[in-house]
């Protein structure tokens, strides 16, 4: 499907066409969203299939098959935090209300992002715990809170781990 | 291959794992060469074998959850993602 697309223009035709027809928003900053078609195509290009570029591809379609744009994480992170990982796609309210969008954490499953050897020789890996912001209630599932809130932006202190 | 971006502020050290496709990865070096920062960085896409598999080892250790950029500062301090406000407040 992706062997007739050789310009970003093309890409970009190829997933607002897609986009149109799922009710997709794309981001509004054309000079943005032209700098991650760029890099999708250097992908395209380098492994045949238009992967994030926010991510690191292997080569192998099916190792990489989630990742392809756009990629299995993106409709939920839309949902959770208006926008997919690269912020190519931007929930409905991020595009009404001209908000910009940031960068989110990464929803991949760890296992898919690194070599299984590396997750077991890693040392934080076993003990996932659930946190609760203080502030804004958002949830965070790791062995330790985040720095920041990702969503208020309330420090690590105000999180409360959840039995 | 590690590579290094010169600057005037150079008191911490500052390291980057990076792709060089990524849209925040490019916008926190930008941010970083506006501030004057010196960085070193590896670009982990652009990297093959067993170089890449190590700097993927690395980097599961400073950051198990994943996701590019993630700046290491002075060592001990990991930033993952475009976060302007932290890297200045770290600096």
């Amino acid at each position: 499907m992706n062997e007739d697309i050789n310009t970003t223009e093309e890409l970009m035709d190829y997933l607002k066409k897609n986009a149109q027809e799922k009710g997709y928003y794309f981001n509004k900053d054309s000079s943005f969203v032209n700098e991650l078609l760029k890099s999708s195509l250097t992908n395209l290009k380098r492994y045949g299939y238009a992967s994030c570029p926010c991510r690191l591809s292997t080569g192998n379609y099916d190792l990489d098959s989630d990742l392809i744009c756009p990629c299995e994480y993106m409709e939920n992170d839309v949902k959770e935090y208006g926008s997919c990982f690269c912020a190519l796609y931007i929930s409905k309210d991020i595009f009404e209300s001209g908000k910009t969008p940031i960068s989110i954490p990464e929803r991949r499953p760890k296992d898919k992002l690194f070599d299984i050897d590396y997750a077991n020789t890693s040392t934080k890996q076993t003990s996932e715990k659930k946190w609760k912001c203080g502030i804004c209630g958002y949830e965070h599932s790791e062995s330790e809170p985040p720095e920041n809130c990702t969503k208020c932006g309330a420090s690590k202190e105000m999180f409360k781990e959840m039995k | 291959m590690i590579r290094r971006v010169d600057g005037k502020n150079g008191k911490k050290s500052v390291f980057l794992y990076t792709l060089s496709t990524c849209i925040w990865c490019k916008k926190t070096k930008q941010f970083l060469i506006d501030m004057g920062v010196k960085y070193d960085y590896i670009d982990v896409d652009l990297i093959v074998g067993d170089e890449q598999d190590k700097a993927m080892k690395d980097l599961s250790k400073i950051n198990p959850q994943g996701g590019f950029p993630t700046i290491l500062i002075d060592k001990v301090k990991t930033i993952v993602g475009f976060q302007p406000d932290a890297i200045k407040e770290a600096l």
